[in-house]
């Protein structure tokens, strides 16, 4: 029983994650939304970090977001 | 439940599922092709370059899916439909993907070497009588499939649009440099300039490579560090960095070295990096791995006495949600062995100073996540949360809001930072007796910190030699209490960022 949910789940899920289409990125490829024209700015700030925290680690500054070029 | 209503509700939830991202809105948006300019020789076999531009009557960019992507050239009214390269492998020239974002005030350029594609062309060009040059363009856009096309009018009897101009080679196509200052200064009487000069540039089809250098000019005062001495220290570090990156349609990949120098410490450290899109670019999956090696002692070793080894790996995942938001999570973990005390800090035991003395190895993990939501056109929130653990017993967790927002050309960010760690299990504020392990570093006791700042990036779209132009302007002020260190409860910095960056 467990494993016909999980499956009924996982199926849901994958079919589910295309929840954009390509046309439909008009709003994703707002500037306010991508992350990548962060990236620069916020390694050098990374750096202060790496210096005045012990934390280490996080997320990286890409994806497919817009999608655009 | 028997087995066929099993398999209708199975149907339900998929079909459910699926129709969420046809559910979404399909803004209509206009978008137009246009030749802007045909440039080389009259003379037949020179090479012969055509630039065209999308341009969009939206509000807000739209993204055009090149579903189809071919270039066709028409000669004359009479014979429009005539194709002298179809298909054209041109269209990788367009873009390196095969979507391309369109704003209104900046349209979307792309220059095509005609003869470089379609040998023939710039013969049939240098004939008499051929009077016009059509392109076409199949894009898929707002759910449709649109024929995009353009056309120049009498093109070899108009200077304007067929003139000599100086060509470049690939090194100069899709160059790209960027000139960056940070400036740091806090409380400690710390003072940090680092000035970055980055390059990268397009050498083939899909291959960038780049590099930079930057310097790190410390000046300081700081009280856990020169406890021993009581006096002002500066230091200089010179690092440089190469590195080449390969782009697919839906996957890239890079690699890169850097090394650093100043005279009490060397490193060189090699990353790789690598990602992939998949169910049509809703999920990103990336990764790097580096590894590191240090060496390091105190100035006026020579050879420098200690090292370290570190190796990182990382692991994410960014999947879109809807039109409108994302949510991204990642796992990293670092393992570091060999010396990692620092060589000039002394730890106050009674009324003695001894050397830090620190484990030889740490293994630290942090899981974190992202949401991004477009609130409206301009305008967007996001929310940011990690939690970090190491074996020498520190975990913080750090939480970060952000909001940008759009004001023509203009991006102005605004983000809050909160951060709290707890001590690692040998810190001491204060120690009465000596102990196996030592430390003084403020940084792995508890400390709570708040940051807030404020962003601008401001980036233009030309249409001459150099194709973009861009600033980009940082401030920042972060203030720390530390839980337990007598000598600064408090720290406040300030650090400000200025960069600028252009493109050919």
């Amino acid at each position: 029983m467990i494993q016909r949910a999980l499956f009924v789940i996982a199926l849901a899920w994958l079919s589910g994650c295309v929840a954009v289409r390509p046309t439909e990125r008009e709003l994703l490829a707002d500037p306010v939304m991508v992350l990548e024209s962060e990236r620069d700015m916020q390694r050098m700030q990374g750096h202060i970090y790496e210096v005045r925290e012990a934390s280490r680690g996080g997320l990286a500054l890409e994806g497919a977001g817009c999608g655009c070029n | 439940m028997d087995r066929s209503r099993r398999i209708a509700l199975v149907l339900l939830l998929t079909l459910g599922t699926a129709g969420q991202g046809w559910a979404q809105a399909r803004p209509r948006a206009p978008i137009v092709l246009e030749i802007e300019r045909v440039e080389g020789s009259r003379l037949a076999g020179d090479p012969v370059t055509v630039a065209i531009a999308l341009t969009t009557t939206s509000a807000t960019p739209v993204v055009v899916h090149f579903a189809r992507r071919q270039l066709a050239f028409g000669l004359n009214p009479e014979s429009a439909q005539e194709s002298l390269c179809e298909p054209a492998a041109e269209a990788r020239e367009a873009t390196r993907r095969e979507f391309v974002t369109v704003k209104r005030d900046a349209p979307y350029r792309v220059r095509v070497d005609l003869s470089r594609h379609c040998p023939s062309l710039a013969r049939v060009l240098g004939r008499p009588g051929v009077n016009d040059l059509r392109v076409y363009y199949d894009a898929r856009l707002d759910g449709w499939q649109w024929g995009l096309h353009a056309w120049k009018g009498r093109l070899l009897s108009d200077p304007v649009s067929f003139s000599i101009v100086p060509r470049f080679g690939p090194i100069a196509r899709g160059t790209s440099a960027s000139q960056r200052l940070l400036v740091y200064t806090d409380t400690d009487k710390t003072l940090v300039l680092m000035p970055q000069t980055a390059i990268s540039a397009d050498v083939a089809d899909r291959v960038t490579v780049g590099a930079s250098y930057m310097a790190d000019v410390v000046s300081s005062a700081s009280v856990d560090v020169t406890t021993s001495a009581s006096r002002r220290f500066e230091e200089r570090r010179d690092q440089i960095g190469i590195g080449t990156s390969y782009a697919e349609n839906e996957a890239r990949a890079g690699l890169s070295l850097t090394y650093s120098l100043e005279p009490d410490f060397e490193s060189a450290a090699v990353l790789a990096t690598g990602g992939a899109d998949f169910l049509e670019r809703n999920l990103t999956i990336s990764g790097e791995y580096q590894l590191r090696r240090d060496d390091l002692g105190v100035n006026g070793d020579d050879p420098l006495p200690f090292s370290a080894t570190g190796h990182r790996a990382r692991i994410d995942a960014l999947q879109l949600l809807d039109a409108r938001s994302f949510i991204q999570v990642g796992l990293s973990g670092t393992y570091q062995s060999g010396f990692l005390s620092n060589p000039y800090r002394f730890v106050p035991v009674g009324n003695v100073r001894l050397r830090e003395r620190v484990p030889d190895e740490i293994l630290r993990g942090a899981v974190a996540a992202r949401y991004a939501r477009l609130l409206a056109p301009g305008h967007s929130a996001r929310l940011e949360y990690r939690f970090y653990l190491d074996d020498w017993g520190i975990f913080s967790h750090t939480a970060e809001a952000r909001y940008h927002m759009r004001l023509g050309a203009v991006v102005l960010r605004f983000q809050y930072r909160f951060y709290r760690q707890d001590a690692a299990s040998f810190y001491q504020g204060h120690y009465q007796t000596t102990q196996t392990l030592l430390t003084g570093d403020r940084e792995l006791g508890a400390f709570t910190s708040h940051e807030g700042g404020v962003e601008l990036a401001w980036s233009r779209e030309l249409t001459g030699f150099v194709r973009r132009v861009g600033f980009e302007a940082q401030a920042q002020v972060l203030h720390s209490i530390y839980d337990d260190f007598e000598l600064t409860p408090h720290r406040t910095s300030f650090h400000a960022q200025l960069a600028l960056n252009a493109g050919i």
